[in-house]
This record gives structure tokens, C-alpha cells and sequence, in this order.
């Protein structure tokens, strides 16, 4: 088992064709995001901008590897891993298309019928679409499979839907969610009776209320359904099946470089300064470098999974394993910096990397908890080595 | 990676190495020059050897496997460290000595004689690559080996006569980096390798070892130790794997591998050693042969605070655009 981990240590270039779309990415986010201080930036793919997801959108950067007949790009995983390098080295706002882009929209592709494909995919690709992931209950996190909200079925093939979701990112600024819920059995079936239901957040009886978080953003939220009406095709896929879609859902949450870029602002601000600095401590160009030498096998690795996903597979295990590796670097990241930065008594510090290193820190608990927490990482890490 | 070559490898390895050869080298005892001359009949010493001069002319990325092996295998003699400067002293037209060769950088001059303390499998070797402020010169070992008190393997400290060192034969073309870096390259290799056998053994003790009425591989703490350590094994392999490719042109990679593998080493080592439990930290278990030469192999040629400096001061020169550059630069090899 251990040599299936070991055969991802292979290195995996970003072919050519796909790379050419870095430079122009690159200076149409440069002049388009410059009046953005770095404080903002840093916010990485929490920052929603609906005005600039759009922008992006028209330009073709959302939704590059959906069909063509669906108003995407068809191309490769890789230009969509270009795309997203650009984006998150830079901080761009991409909160608002974030979710359709990664999960919601290969959701549909995989699972949807011709008439859901073309209802919601053009508009993902456009950039106006915005969805959420309905998982987490209050008293379901990591135990996903013991969701209690319910869609039961009405008199005229629709569904009456009712409970609960929590920590939904961007809830309350988003139109769709994509909700896991139970369908048929009860609580103990565990696995069996879940289904994934398509809610329009705009219908009577969804009430949804920002949560602040630790950093001073309200970024997720809770979202109640009282006796919310669901049309009879609200049902993504199959009924019964939402199970083994939300696993494959989890994959690609699971598999991006967001997993590892979410304190690289920080990281590029800290070296800015650095570079201005007429004698670097020997401890911040070690520190700078131990850093990166994390930071470059995890980026050769992760390429290797979109590889991967690339020729069909569903590294489901080894993405765990380059997540968890990426997110115990990212948390390192402001951990460290700030260490070296306070040891600093005989200059002042730019405010601007003062406060890119105090968001960052603020923030930093959330990496190793969204998208699957680190335990539950772990312990499917050692699933895949047959440990358990 | 030339995978038929590194399983032709692994035979000729299977047959003539273990863990009680490598303790009776250790303990000075005979074995090891018997293990030598198989090694030298197969042929692999001269892999990097220009066909032009009878070797097989292969590059570093072909025999990447091979010194992972070596890494995890119970080998008594400086095999990796005499493939590789063999190879480096036929690419520059310099005479091979017979025998093993190991790396004798960063010598000292004290008291007219030339020392070098610690010389990784000093205790063994034939000859020693000495490196006295970048003058190069090849010198026996023999009678000039001074023991090292507590070694970690088959390190021996050696000095020699100024004179000897001097009126040995110049190698101009090699500098001292250049050893330090194919030193620090071989040593990133060896150590994945070696983390990948620690992995296995710890995994297949702990689905062996049973308290509580089960094996302790069913604890979670337990479970979890061992997923960091996967992680690290993974994280470690790329690094090596992306720097034996990449070659010793652009030092980014080899400095990326030599620090990742140093980084993980102890960490391993600690958790090997933690789940073994008391076991593990016996001399009978051939889990310390391989732990002891993880440190080793952390330490020398540079411990990974040398090597994370040297990417700070890349980090630094490269002030255009953002450090992803540099990320893209040291995780993907074109061929």
C-alpha cells in the first residue's frame, strides 16, 4: 500500500501549450488588482468580489477543463492549475465562483441530466453563477454521513426540505447550494438514504445567517430550510446515491494547490521586505528556505495528482496526503514569519506586513479544519496504508 | 529512473548484503572486502563512467533507484559515494583509483598534516577525494585512518602528511562545491531511500506487535505517527527524485532535496523508534542500523540549516515576480 503513495513521487511538467496561459493571466491580474493592498489580498479565496468573479468569467478563466457545449474551455487540468496559481499567488477575490469552479460544477457535469448541465453550467463559466457546499451540520463535522436534514417526498413528486446546514462558506452570497441530506431511512442507515438535492437559496422558506469567524470576516454561515418546496428535479444524480458523490465531491475539494498557496501573500510580502534589508539575518534566509523547501515538493506532488485526475484517476487517498502535507506548511508559514519579524527591535515594520502577518495568523487555524479536518486526513492516510 | 537496472540492482544486493555483514564490518571484522569484489564483478560501480572509457555512460537520473536502494539496504562500503566519483573523475579525464572512494571536503591544515574528522565510511574506504581550499588531490586511507570516539556508522577520521597531500597529483577541474553538492545529492538519495525501509518496518511492526488484544497499528495514535511519517517518505522521494533529474547544473534542486530529506530524517527516526518501542531501541534490531545512518546522512555534507540558507539567498537574488517562480523553477523537470 505504501508503494501507491510512492508512485506519486514523480515529477510532472505543466505542458507548454497549457502554460502559455500563465503571462497574460498574470498581467491582466496585475493591473486589475493593484489598487487591492495586501492586507486584502491576503484574504486569498475567502475575498468575494461578484463584480470580478464575472470579469474572470467573460474572460474564460472559469470553468476552462467543463465541455465546450456547456460554455466551458475543455482544456486540461493543468490550465486550470495555471489559472489557479496566478490567482491565489496574487490573493485574488475568487470566493464568489470559487465553489462552482472546483466542485459544484464537475458535480453537475458528472451527475447532472442534459437539462441541470444547461441550466446551471453556462452561467457558472460566466462568471454569475455562484454555489455553496451544504455538508456540515451542527452536529455533524467530520461524522458527514449523520446529517439529519431531510427532504421528504411531497404530494406532487417535489420535496418538502427541512433542517440544517453550518459553516457554508459564502451561504448568504451565494444563489445554489448543493446539499447533502437524507432522502429515505433513518440516522443509524448511516451511508444509505442519502441523496444531493440542488436548493435555490432564494426560495421561501431558507433563511440564512452570517457567522463572524476569529480573523473578523463572516465568511461562512448558517443556512436553516422550513419547509423549503424542492421541484422534482432537484435530485442530483441519484436518489440514494449521495454518498459516493459527495466522496468523489471531496476528492477535487481536496486535490487543489489552494491547499498549500493559502499563505503565500504573506510569504512574497515577507521576502519584499527582506530584499530591502542591507544585512538579512542568516536565521530569515534559513527560515526563507526552509520554507520553500517544503513548499517545492508539495507543488511536484500535487501536479502529479492533477496528472492523475488528469488521465481519469480518483486519487481520493493521495490527495489527503498532499493536503494534509500542504496545510501543516501554510500554518507553519505565519507561525514563523511572525517569530522572526517580532525578534526585529531596531527598525519599524511596514504596517502593511503587519497586518498581512496578523491576518494571516488569525486565519491560519482554518486551513487544517475546512475540507476535511486534519484527524480525519490522517486517519485515511493510514487507511490507504491498510492500517486499519 | 531506469527501473531494470535498479531491480538487477536489488538481486546482486539481496545476495551479498544484510544487517549481520554490515554489524561485522562495523565491528572491524572480515566480510567486507569478500562484499566488494562482488560488487566490483557486477559492474555498477562504472555506471557513470563514459562508455568511451569502458563504463556504462549513464546519467544520474538512470541510477536514481539504484542509491535509493542503497539507502535502504545494509551496505558496508561507500558504494554510492565510489558510482558517483568515479563518474566525476572520468568525466574530467582523471585516472580512477581500484577500490572504494569517498568525499573528503572541507579538509583542515594543522600542524603540517591535513586533516578531514568524520569521513562518511572513512573506516572502510581505499581512497578519499580530499579538498584542502579547493586544491583536490586523491589519497589512501589506509594508514591514515584515525578512529572516531562514538560513530553513527563507518565514519574514520584521517590525516596525512602536508607533503603527501601536496605532491599528490593536482585535480584541477574539480572544485569544492562541486563535491559538496554531488555529496549533498548522493545523501538527499540515500536518506529517502532509507525512510522508505523505516516506513515499512514500522508499519509491518506495528501491524506484528499486539497489546490491548490487538495489534497496536489499530490505536490512532499509533495511525497517525505513521501518516506523518508517509508524508515526510512521500514529500522526500520527490525532492530526491526532482534533484536526481534535474542534475547538478541548477543547485536549487539538489539543495531543495539535501534539506527536505534532512528535515525529515530525524522526524522519522523519532517515530520509527517511538512505535517500535523498547524493542526498536535494542542493538539486535536492525531498526537502529537504519536510524543511525538517517542522522548521519542528515548531518553530513551540510545539515539542512546549509542547505536552507543557500535557498534563502536564491529566495533572494530572484526579486522579480513572485517566489512562485522560484517554486515552479525546483518542481518541474523538462526533459
Amino acid at each position: 500500500m505504501t508503494k501507491d503513495f510512492l508512485k506519486l513521487a514523480v515529477p510532472m511538467p505543466i505542458p507548454p501549450e497549457d502554460e502559455a496561459l500563465r503571462q497574460p493571466l498574470r498581467a491582466f491580474l496585475r493591473e486589475r488588482l493593484a489598487m487591492l493592498p495586501p492586507e486584502r489580498r491576503a484574504r486569498s479565496w475567502s475575498g468575494f468580489d461578484a463584480d470580478f468573479s464575472r470579469e474572470l468569467g467573460s474572460r474564460g478563466y472559469i470553468g476552462v477543463t467543463f465541455p465546450k457545449q456547456y460554455g466551458g474551455a475543455g482544456r486540461s487540468a493543468f490550465v486550470r492549475y495555471v489559472i489557479l496559481e496566478e490567482l491565489l499567488n496574487i490573493g485574488a477575490p475568487v470566493a464568489a465562483h470559487w465553489m462552482s469552479d472546483r466542485q459544484s460544477g464537475p458535480l453537475i457535469l458528472k451527475y447532472g441530466t442534459e437539462e441541470q448541465k444547461h441550466r446551471f453550467i453556462p452561467a457558472i463559466c460566466r462568471g454569475e453563477s455562484f454555489f455553496c457546499i451544504g455538508m456540515s451540520e451542527p452536529d455533524s463535522g467530520s461524522d458527514l454521513s449523520s446529517v439529519r436534514t431531510r427532504a421528504k417526498p411531497a404530494g406532487d413528486r417535489g420535496w418538502r426540505l427541512n433542517g440544517q446546514k453550518i459553516w457554508t462558506t459564502h451561504g448568504h452570497r451565494s444563489q445554489h447550494m448543493i446539499a447533502l441530506v437524507r432522502t429515505s431511512g433513518e440516522a443509524q442507515d448511516r451511508h444509505k438514504g442519502l441523496s444531493q438535492v440542488l436548493v435555490d437559496l432564494s426560495a421561501p422558506g431558507v433563511t440564512v445567517r452570517p457567522i463572524a469567524d476569529a480573523t473578523g470576516d463572516a465568511h461562512f454561515s448558517e443556512v436553516f430550510f422550513d419547509d423549503v418546496r424542492l421541484p422534482a428535479d432537484a435530485i442530483l444524480g441519484t436518489e440514494g446515491n449521495g454518498w459516493n458523490q459527495v466522496i468523489s465531491e471531496l476528492a477535487l475539494e481536496r486535490s487543489g494547490p489552494e491547499r498549500f498557496y493559502s499563505s503565500m501573500v504573506l510569504l512574497d510580502e515577507w521576502l519584499a521586505f527582506l530584499r530591502t534589508l542591507a544585512h538579512p539575518p542568516q536565521s530569515w534566509l534559513r527560515l526563507a528556505g526552509r520554507l520553500l523547501a517544503q513548499l517545492a515538493p508539495v507543488r511536484a506532488l500535487s501536479l502529479s495528482l492533477a496528472h492523475e485526475l488528469e488521465s481519469g484517476g480518483s486519487p481520493v487517498v493521495e490527495a489527503a496526503l498532499v493536503k494534509d502535507l500542504g496545510t501543516t506548511i501554510e500554518q507553519e508559514i505565519p507561525t514563523a514569519i511572525a517569530a522572526e519579524l517580532r525578534a526585529i527591535t531596531d527598525m519599524p515594520l511596514p504596517p502593511s506586513l503587519m497586518a498581512v502577518a496578523n491576518y494571516t495568523t488569525l486565519a491560519a487555524p482554518s486551513y487544517s479544519l475546512r475540507g476535511g479536518t486534519r484527524d480525519i486526513l490522517r486517519g485515511m492516510i493510514a487507511q490507504g496504508m491498510g492500517l486499519r | 529512473m531506469d527501473a531494470e537496472l535498479t531491480e538487477a540492482f536489488k538481486k546482486v544486493i539481496e545476495r551479498t548484503a544484510g544487517s549481520s555483514l554490515f554489524r561485522a564490518v562495523k565491528a572491524n571484522e572480515s566480510g567486507g572486502g569478500e562484499f566488494w569484489s562482488e560488487i566490483e564483478d557486477s559492474g555498477f560501480l562504472d555506471a557513470l563512467v563514459p562508455e568511451a572509457a569502458d563504463g556504462a555512460g549513464l546519467q544520474l537520473e538512470d541510477i536514481s533507484g539504484i542509491l535509493l536502494h542503497v539507502g535502504g539496504a545494509f551496505v558496508p562500503a561507500p558504494l554510492g559515494e565510489t558510482i558517483i566519483l568515479r563518474g566525476l573523475l572520468a568525466a574530467h579525464a582523471v585516472p580512477v583509483p581500484s577500490g572504494s572512494l569517498t568525499f573528503a571536503n572541507s579538509a583542515r591544515h594543522e600542524g603540517g598534516m591535513i586533516w578531514r574528522e568524520a569521513i562518511d565510511c572513512g573506516a572502510v574506504a581505499d581512497h578519499a577525494i580530499v579538498e584542502l581550499g579547493d586544491n583536490v588531490r586523491i589519497l589512501p586511507l589506509e594508514g591514515h585512518r584515525v578512529p572516531v570516539t562514538q560513530p553513527l556508522a563507518l565514519e574514520c577520521s584521517a590525516s596525512w602528511p602536508a607533503e603527501m597531500f601536496h605532491n599528490a597529483q593536482e585535480i584541477q577541474a574539480i572544485s569544492s562545491e562541486m563535491l559538496r553538492d554531488l555529496q549533498a545529492l548522493l545523501l538527499a538519495l540515500q536518506a529517502a531511500g532509507s525512510m522508505e525501509v523505516v516506513l515499512e518496518r514500522t508499519i509491518e511492526y506495528a501491524g506484528q506487535r499486539v497489546q490491548f488484544g490487538q495489534p497496536i497499528a489499530k490505536f490512532q495514535a499509533i495511525q497517525h505517527q505513521i501518516a506523518i511519517m508517509a508524508e515526510h517518505v512521500v514529500a522526500a522521494r520527490m525532492a530526491a527524485i526532482v534533484a536526481a533529474r534535474a542534475g547538478v547544473a541548477d543547485r536549487l534542486h539538489l539543495a531543495i532535496a539535501k534539506a527536505r530529506c534532512s528535515i525529515a530524517a530525524p522526524e522519522v527516526a523519532h517515530a520509527a523508534h517511538s512505535i517500535h518501542g523498547a524493542f526498536g531501541f535494542t542493538e539486535e534490531c536492525d531498526l537502529q542500523l537504519l536510524t543511525r545512518r538517517l542522522h548521519l546522512w542528515r548531518q553530513a555534507a551540510g545539515s539542512e540549516l546549509v542547505w536552507q540558507e543557500e535557498i534563502g539567498r536564491m529566495a533572494l537574488a530572484a526579486s522579480e515576480g513572485p517566489i512562485l517562480d522560484l517554486l515552479r523553477r525546483a518542481s518541474e523537470i523538462r526533459q
